[in-house]
C-alpha cells in the first residue's frame, strides 16, 4: 500500500521560552514490511533534520527551540510503501529479547494486570488471543486516560487508548516471561474519524518479534507504519521533550495518512 | 568564567546592597518619629524599598512595629532584610570557591548569626543595635572585597551589583519624598520641612556630607543636587553610575572588547549624569526624572543579565 | 588475626620500621600534644579545604588517625598489577556489554545480570567511547587478612568519591612531622590532580578538534561530596558545572560563559545516571543537561565515568570478575574476591539462611553499610529479623564470609591500640595507559571490633603511604664539590 503521511506537531506558548529540548522519534526504518520512497523531518520550516541512531535502534533527532521562541512545529512528510509480513519485524537489533522483560512504572503488573494471561501465549494465534483478551477488558474511551496512565489504572478503569492497551498487553506478557515491546507509529484506517497516530506492541514469539494491534486486534500489517519503539510510551513516544520558561502550553497535533497513488 | 558565577555575585552584591539600604530607610524612618506622622515616614520608608504594595496586601494599618517587623524580618517579604541576607548567603554558597575567604566569612558568619539569634525579638526591642548590626555587616562585606579581590571579572560583577542596586535605591528615596523638594512646595512651613529634608539626607547617612560640601543650611535645590549629581558623594546616582561604567569598561577590556547594549546604555547615563544641572532638572520635573532613572536603571540591569549572564 | 604493623610475638614488620622509631621517639606526652596540633592544623591547613564546607569553622566529617597505614614496595607491586589487571578487565566488560556481548554469548555471565540489571543503560548500547574506556575513575575497595592475603570487597565504577581525603590527609601529615616524609622513600601522591585531569582529556571525543575543554559537573553545593568536587575542579583548574551551565546546541555541549556559548569536550561527572539528561533517563529532572546523551552519541562530548559503568561494580556482576579477567585477558586473577553467595540461588539462600550468624549480608544494590548484617557482631533477635527481610527479597542479597581484617595501630583514648581497617586505591584509566596513585585511601573502623568502616557508621581515616623501593629514593648524600 502507498501511503502518504502529514504529520504536525505545534506547541504554542503563552511566554517566551527559556529553553526547550524535545526528542523526535519521527524516523522509521525500512523493513520487510516498509519501504521509504521520500521523508522528512523539520522544526519551523527549516532545514530537515539529521537523525541518529539512539540505543534500542530508533532513528531520532533532538529539537531545540531557539531561546525566547513562544512556538515550535514539528512537521513531517513522507511517502512510503508498506507490505503485510503477517506482523513479523525483521529489522535490525541492538539489544536481545531478555531486555523487553524489564519493567517499568507505566507497565508495573499491579492490580490484575499480572494475572491476565494464564500462562505465556503458545504461538503467533495465542498472541492474536490475548490481544483481543485486552482489548475486550478495555473500551475505547479518548478522554479516560492520558500519556501518564499506567497499566494497572486503565484496566482498573477499563477504558482507554491504543497505548493504554499496548502498556496493559505489554505488561501482563512480561508478566508471564514473555518479551514485549511498546512500538509508536501511524496508521491508516481508511476514514478521517480515527486517529492517525497510533501505537502497538511487538512481542517475541516463536524465535522473531511479531506485530500485534491490541486496538485493532491484528498484526500488523500494511496499515501500520512503524516509527520507534521501547519499553513503554516514554521511551518510544514519537515527541517528547522539557522545558523551561513558557508559561502555559498549548499542543495541537495534526496527523493525516492517505492511500497516494501506485 | 561561568555565566552562573557572575550572576551569583552579582546577585550577591545586589543584596547585601539592598539589605543596608533598607537598614538604613528603617533607621531614618525611626529618627523622624515624633516630628511629622510617624504613619506618613513609615509608609515613604515602605514605598521607597518597594514594598508598600506586599504591605498592603498583609496589613490594613500601617505602624511603626509592623512596618519594621515587615521590612526587617518578614520571610514573606522578599526585601526584607532577612531575606536578602537568606539570598546573599545562597549565592555566595553556590559560588563560594570564586569569594576570597574575608567575603564568604561576612556573610555566612551574618547568616549564622542571624540564626542563632531572635531577630524578631531584637528587632521589636533592641531596633537601633540591629540595624547596626546589619550596617557593620554590610560594610563588613564591602570592606571585604575591595581589599581581597583579585582585579578580575569577578570583581568587576560584584561592583556592579553594589552601585546598580545603590543607584536605583538613591533614586528611589528621592522619588518617594520629591514633592518637599520642590520649590513650588508649600509644607506646613519651618522647623518640620527641614526635618523633612534632612529625612532625605539621613536616608542616604549625608548629613554630615551635606554641610562638608555646601557649608551652608540644607536647602531642597542642594539636596537633590548632592544626591544625584555631586561625584564625591558616594551614594549620588553620578557616583553609582560613574563606578558602573567604570566597571563595565573594565569587563569589555577583559573580555577583549566585547561589548554592547550595557555599555552603550550606562555611558549615556554616567555622561548624562556629568554634564547635567540641578536646574534643568527641576525646571523639566523632578519626578520624571527620577522616574525615568529607576527604569533606566532596571533596564540596565536587565541588559547586562541578558549581555553577560545568559 | 592480621596486623598491619606487628607480626605474632610482636616483632615490627619491616614497612612499618619508620613509624615504630617515630612512636618510641616520641613520648605519650608529645604524641598527645601532636594530635591536638593535628586538629588545629586541620583548621589551619583549612586554607584548602575549609573553603568547600559549612559554616566558619572548618568541621572535618570524618575523623582523622595520625598513625600512618605502610605498605611496603614488594606489597604494593603486586596490588597494583592486580588493580590494573582487575579495572582493564572491567572496561573490556563494560565495553562488550554495550557492544558483541561475547561473555554472555559464552554462557560465562548470564544475560539477566546484565540486560535486566538496574544499572544498565540501553542508551549506551552500540555506543563507541573513546578509547573504550567507560570507568575512568576507579576506587577498588579492598582488604586485608594476612601477609599475602588481599581481597577486593568491592568495586566502584560510578563515581567513586574519596580522593580529597586521601589529598587531604597526606597534606596534614606532611605539615605535621616534616622530617618522616624527608629521606624521599614515601610514594608521593600530591600528583593526583594533574593525572586525573590527563586521563580526562585523554577521553575527549572523536569530534573535539584540538585542546579539549574539560568540566566538573556536581549536583551542586548542596551534595554531601560538594567540597569534594570544588577541591578537585580547582586542582585540576577546570570549571565546576551544574546542569544549568550546560546546554546541547546543535548536538555540542556548551557552558554559558560570561563570554557567551563555550564548547565542552570531556565531562566529568559527579551525579547519579538518572540526572544526567532528563531526556534520556529520568524525565522529571530538570537537574541534568537536555540533548547530553545525544550529544554523546554523536560523538560531540564525553562523558566520565560513562553512563551504565554502573552494571560493572553491581554486587552480583561483582562474583564474575574473576571470570572476566580469565575470559578477556586470558589471565589468572592476581586479586582475590571474597566468596560470595548469591541470594537468588535457591541453594545458595538455604546455606545462607543456615549460616547466618556466620555471616554477612548485604544489599546486592546499596552502598554506605546500612541494610547490612554482620553475623557475628549481631544479636539472635537481628539475625532473626534480617533472616525474614532475606527470605522476603532474596534477590535483593549477596553474602560473603566474615573476613578477619587487619589491623592497625590508631590513636585511641586509652592509648594505641588495633583497630581494623580497609583500603580504597584509585585507579585512573586513559586508553592503554593505567595509573593506580600509590597509596589510596585507607578507612579505619573506629569503634573496638567494628569491622564497619563506613564514614557514615563511625569511621575515620588514615594517610596511606606505599614505600618506595630502594632505587626509587632520592639519594640522600651528594657527592662534594671540587674545588
Amino acid at each position: 500500500m502507498r501511503l502518504g503521511i502529514v504529520h504536525e506537531t505545534a506547541y504554542r506558548y503563552e511566554a517566551p521560552l527559556e529553553r526547550s529540548a524535545q526528542i523526535a522519534r519521527l524516523f522509521p526504518r525500512a523493513h520487510a514490511g516498509l519501504e521509504i520512497l521520500s521523508w522528512s523531518v523539520t522544526r519551523d520550516g527549516q532545514a530537515a533534520l539529521a537523525p541518529f541512531e539512539d540505543g534500542l535502534g530508533n532513528r531520532i533527532a533532538v529539537v531545540c527551540a531557539p531561546r525566547l521562541a513562544t512556538g515550535v512545529r514539528i512537521e513531517v512528510r513522507g511517502e512510503v510503501i508498506t507490505r503485510d509480513t503477517g506482523g513479523r519485524w525483521n529489522g535490525e537489533e541492538t539489544l536481545p529479547p531478555i531486555y523487553f522483560l524489564r519493567e517499568t512504572a507505566l507497565t508495573r503488573p499491579a492490580g490484575g494486570v499480572g494475572a491476565l494471561l494464564e500462562r505465556a501465549p503458545g504461538g503467533r494465534e495465542e498472541v492474536i488471543e490475548v490481544a483481543r483478551l485486552v482489548r475486550g477488558r478495555i473500551d475505547f474511551a479518548a478522554d479516560a486516560t492520558n500519556v501518564c496512565t499506567p497499566a494497572a489504572e486503565a484496566l482498573a478503569r477499563g477504558s482507554g487508548v491504543c497505548q493504554d492497551h499496548s502498556h496493559v498487553l505489554i505488561a501482563a506478557l512480561r508478566a508471564r516471561g514473555v518479551p514485549a515491546r511498546y512500538v509508536s507509529g501511524y496508521l491508516w484506517t481508511g476514514r478521517g474519524d480515527e486517529p492517525a497516530s497510533h501505537a502497538w506492541v511487538e512481542t517475541f514469539t516463536e524465535g522473531e518479534w511479531v506485530g500485534v494491534d491490541p486496538a485493532n486486534r491484528c498484526f500488523a500489517g500494511e496499515a501500520h507504519v512503524r516509527l520507534a519503539a521501547g519499553l513503554d510510551y516514554a521511551d518510544a513516544a514519537p515527541v517528547t521533550g522539557v522545558r523551561a520558561g513558557g508559561g502555559a502550553e498549548k499542543l495541537s497535533v495534526r496527523v493525516g495518512v492517505q492511500q497516494a497513488q501506485q | 568564567m561561568l555565566a552562573r558565577t557572575a550572576e551569583s555575585v552579582y546577585w550577591l552584591a545586589r543584596y547585601i546592597e539592598r539589605m543596608d539600604n533598607v537598614a538604613r530607610l528603617i533607621e531614618a524612618a525611626q529618627r523622624m518619629a515624633g516630628l511629622s506622622s510617624q504613619t506618613e515616614e513609615w509608609r515613604s520608608a515602605l514605598t521607597a524599598a518597594g514594598c508598600d504594595v506586599g504591605y498592603a496586601a498583609k496589613y490594613d494599618t500601617v505602624t511603626s512595629a509592623n512596618a519594621a517587623m515587615y521590612l526587617g524580618v518578614d520571610p514573606d517579604n522578599p526585601s526584607s532584610i532577612l531575606s536578602s541576607l537568606e539570598k546573599a548567603r545562597a549565592n555566595a554558597r553556590s559560588v563560594r570557591t570564586a569569594l576570597t575567604r574575608d567575603m564568604w566569612e561576612a556573610v555566612n558568619g551574618a547568616w549564622l548569626e542571624s540564626r542563632r539569634l531572635d531577630m524578631k525579638a531584637l528587632v521589636l526591642e533592641h531596633l537601633p543595635e540591629t540595624l547596626d548590626w546589619v550596617k557593620t555587616m554590610t560594610t563588613r562585606f564591602l570592606g571585604a572585597y575591595s581589599s581581597t579581590m583579585l582585579r578580575n571579572e569577578i570583581y568587576f560583577f560584584t561592583r556592579l551589583g553594589t552601585f546598580l542596586e545603590r543607584a536605583d535605591n538613591t533614586a528611589r528615596i528621592l522619588d518617594v519624598k520629591y514633592h518637599v523638594l520642590l520649590p513650588s512646595y508649600s509644607g506646613v512651613g519651618g522647623l518640620l520641612d527641614y526635618y523633612q529634608w534632612t529625612s532625605i539626607l539621613q536616608a542616604v547617612s549625608a548629613t554630615r556630607a551635606y554641610h562638608w560640601v555646601y557649608r551652608s543650611e540644607v536647602f531642597p535645590g542642594n539636596v537633590a543636587d548632592l544626591l544625584i549629581l555631586k561625584p564625591e558623594m558616594p551614594r549620588s546616582l553620578r557616583a553609582c553610575y560613574d563606578q558602573i561604567a567604570d566597571a563595565l569598561e573594565l569587563l569589555q577590556d577583559s573580555y577583549g572588547g566585547l561589548a554592547g547594549e550595557p555599555h552603550r546604555l550606562a555611558g549615556a547615563l554616567a555622561a548624562q549624569l556629568r554634564y547635567g544641572r540641578i536646574d534643568d532638572i527641576m525646571k523639566a520635573g523632578l519626578h520624571e526624572y527620577l522616574t525615568q532613572m529607576i527604569e533606566r536603571t532596571a533596564s540596565l540591569g536587565a541588559e547586562i543579565e541578558r549581555f553577560y549572564m545568559r | 588475626m592480621f596486623d598491619e604493623m606487628r607480626a605474632e610475638g610482636g616483632a615490627v614488620r619491616p614497612a612499618y620500621a619508620m613509624v615504630d622509631r617515630w612512636l618510641k621517639a616520641t613520648p605519650q606526652a608529645a604524641l598527645d600534644a601532636k594530635k591536638k596540633e593535628a586538629e588545629r592544623l586541620f583548621r589551619r591547613i583549612g586554607i584548602t579545604f575549609a573553603v568547600y564546607t559549612e559554616g566558619g569553622d572548618p568541621e572535618r566529617l570524618i575523623p582523622f588517625d595520625m598513625i600512618p597505614r605502610v605498605l611496603g614496595a614488594d606489597e604494593w607491586a603486586i596490588l597494583e598489577r592486580g588493580l590494573k589487571q582487575r579495572v582493564r578487565a572491567l572496561n573490556l566488560f563494560l565495553k562488550d556489554i554495550y557492544g558483541p556481548a561475547e561473555i554472555l554469548k559464552a554462557g560465562i555471565i548470564p544475560e539477566a545480570l546484565v540486560f535486566l540489571n538496574a544499572a544498565f543503560q540501553a542508551h549506551m548500547q552500540g555506543l563507541e567511547v573513546p578509547n573504550g574506556v567507560y570507568t575512568h575513575v576507579s576506587g577498588i575497595d579492598l582488604v586485608r587478612t594476612g601477609p599475602d592475603e588481599f581481597f577486593v570487597l568491592e568495586d566502584n565504577c560510578r563515581t567513586p568519591s574519596g580522593v580529597s581525603y586521601m589529598l587531604e590527609n597526606r597534606a596534614v601529615m606532611m605539615r605535621l612531622f616534616p622530617d618522616l616524609f624527608e629521606g624521599g622513600n614515601i610514594a608521593p601522591i600530591q600528583r593526583y590532580p594533574e593525572t586525573l585531569l590527563k586521563t580526562l582529556r585523554a577521553a575527549a571525543p572523536r569530534r573535539c578538534n584540538g585542546d579539549p575543554t574539560v568540566v566538573l559537573l556536581t549536583p551542586g553545593p548542596f551534595n554531601s561530596a560538594y567540597y569534594e568536587h570544588s577541591f578537585l575542579a580547582d586542582e585540576m583548574g577546570v570549571e565546576l558545572v551544574e546542569g544549568p551551565d550546560l546546554r546541547v546546541q546543535d548536538g555540542v555541549v556548551c557552558m554559558r560563559t560570561t563570554r557567551g556559548l563555550q564548547r565542552v569536550d570531556v565531562i566529568y561527572r559527579r551525579i547519579d545516571d538518572d540526572f544526567l539528561d532528563p531526556l534520556a533517563f529520568n524525565p522529571d529532572s530538570m537537574l541534568g543537561v537536555p540533548g547530553l546523551m545525544a550529544a554523546y552519541r554523536q560523538g560531540n562530548v564525553t562523558i566520565a565515568n560513562a553512563p551504565g559503568a554502573g552494571v560493572a561494580d553491581d554486587k552480583a556482576v561483582y562474583r564474575l570478575v574473576p571470570d572476566m579477567i580469565k575470559f578477556y585477558l586470558g589471565e589468572e586473577p592476581l586479586l582475590k574476591n571474597v566468596p560470595t553467595w548469591d541470594c537468588s540461588k535457591p541453594d545458595a539462600l538455604s546455606h545462607v539462611l543456615d549460616n547466618l550468624a556466620e555471616l554477612v549480608v548485604k544489599e546486592a544494590r546499596g552502598s554506605g553499610g546500612y541494610g547490612m548484617l554482620v553475623g557475628p557482631h549481631a544479636t539472635k533477635a537481628e539475625i532473626a529479623a534480617f533472616a525474614e527481610k532475606l527470605k522476603a527479597n532474596p534477590a535483593d542479597y549477596v553474602a560473603q564470609p566474615t573476613l578477619s581484617l587487619s589491623t592497625c595501630p590508631c590513636f585511641v583514648e586509652s592509648g594505641v591500640a588495633p583497630r581494623h581497617i580497609d583500603l580504597r586505591p584509585f585507579v585512573l584509566t586513559a586508553g592503554e595507559e593505567i595509573a593506580v596513585i600509590p597509596g589510596g585511601l585507607t578507612r579505619v573502623a573506629l569503634r573496638e571490633g567494628s569491622l564497619v568502616v563506613n564514614s557514615s557508621q563511625g569511621g575515620g581515616t588514615k594517610d596511606t603511604w606505599v614505600l618506595r623501593a630502594p632505587s626509587q629514593q632520592q639519594s640522600q648524600s651528594q657527592s662534594q664539590g671540587q674545588g
